[in-house]
């Protein structure tokens, strides 16, 4: 039987201070898509940033039309909060100020993203991982990016554009193909 | 390409390199117009866990409807459930036993009220779905955005029986029809 969980592509930071990656040409023989990552954020002030997310078909879609709600866990009380007419959603939270061997990780599931008659709604794990003063978290979010348009292009940044990606931070895209 | 097994079970991260495909689409149902019931009959007893990828939306006349899932025909009292919600302001956690239940209850969906062209997401996993020793555990991480409204769902539930799964059949909670560009992926994950 053939495959159908694939790696379509991965990038691995091994050099340099990216503030983001874009992943684009996607093909649209597959059903779903995941994105697997594992990154850390630069030492630094604040304590904290956010990984954020955009899509687009062609190009990179800054309109705002993201939304989202999560499910958060800290240890001690789950909270709730929602957001909406974003430009570009965010995943959770992560640490600035860790090293690089203390990575955070989101995957994220685009469903059904390169059907042209719906929105796109996407669901996403992430967990804030944090062993130096203790607030870690884990985050459950679904997200919604109000397009009819197939997702082609999927760019991954730090929310704020200001923090850059440790060496050893990856991002990897697969394919899940349906029957 | 390689065949890749990461990220199989939602939420998880373990993955690894194997000789031979470790994660088979089954069967795909994509609704052409809207029906009230998705089948899944004479599931391979190949795999070690199946996962269902649950795009839906509901005809019923509301803002939200629900997944309620039955295993080999069986819609007796024997679903315990379990879920944990967030929907932006309010959390919850709720807990039902058998005698509430006659199916397992997991993740919700938009229904004909909310704006059009928003489908909810699911991703269940039904674990040693094949083992006749044991109850058989199903969770799920679900839910839908609706701009400025929504809910995210963890939900579990156990059907308690022995018997192997070899189906599955879905409806809806309101008893409204699955709209039409709903679609049910179901997998089957293999181990060594």
């Amino acid at each position: 039987m053939a495959a159908t969980y694939e790696p379509i592509a991965t990038y691995t930071i091994t050099s340099g201070t990216p503030l983001s990656y874009e992943f684009t040409s996607i093909p649209q023989t597959y059903t779903d898509l995941v994105l697997i990552t594992a990154y850390a954020g630069n030492y630094g002030s604040p304590e904290r940033s956010q990984l954020g997310i955009q899509m687009g078909n062609g190009s990179v879609d800054t309109n705002a039309i993201y939304s989202y709600t999560v499910l958060t866990g800290d240890g001690t009380t789950a909270s709730t909060d929602r957001d909406t007419a974003l430009t570009q959603f965010t995943l959770g939270t992560y640490p600035l100020g860790n090293s690089a061997t203390q990575q955070n990780n989101s995957i994220v599931h685009f469903m059904n993203y390169s059907n042209t008659t719906t929105y796109k709604t996407l669901l996403s794990r992430n967990t804030h991982m944090n062993t130096s003063n203790n607030t870690s978290r884990t985050h459950g979010r679904v997200l919604l990016w109000r397009s009819t348009s197939a997702i082609n292009t999927i760019k991954i940044k730090d929310f704020a554009g200001a923090y850059y990606f440790h060496v050893g931070t990856y991002f990897t895209l697969y394919g899940i193909k349906a029957a | 390409m390689p065949n890749l097994m990461p990220g199989s079970i939602a939420s998880s991260i373990t993955g690894r390199l194997g000789p031979s495909p470790s994660f088979e689409s089954i069967s795909t149902v994509t609704v052409d117009t809207a029906q009230s019931t998705i089948s899944f009959t004479s599931i391979p007893a190949t795999y070690k866990h199946l996962q269902l990828r649950v795009s839906a939306r509901s005809t019923y006349a509301d803002t939200e409807s629900f997944l309620k899932v039955n295993f080999n025909g069986d819609t007796g009292s024997n679903y315990p459930n379990h879920f944990l919600t967030g929907d932006g302001t309010n959390t919850g956690g709720y807990g039902y036993s058998t005698s509430q239940y006659a199916y397992a209850f997991l993740s919700s969906y938009p229904a004909a009220n909310a704006t059009s062209s928003i489908f909810g997401s699911a991703i269940i996993d039904i674990l040693d779905y094949k083992n006749t020793n044991k109850n058989k555990t199903v969770r799920s991480f679900g839910g839908f955005d609706r701009n400025n409204a929504g809910i995210v769902r963890l939900n579990s539930s156990v059907w308690l029986s022995a018997n192997a799964i070899t189906s599955i059949s879905i409806t809806d909670y309101r008893t409204g029809n699955f709209a039409q560009y709903s679609s049910f992926a179901l997998y089957g994950i293999r181990t060594a």
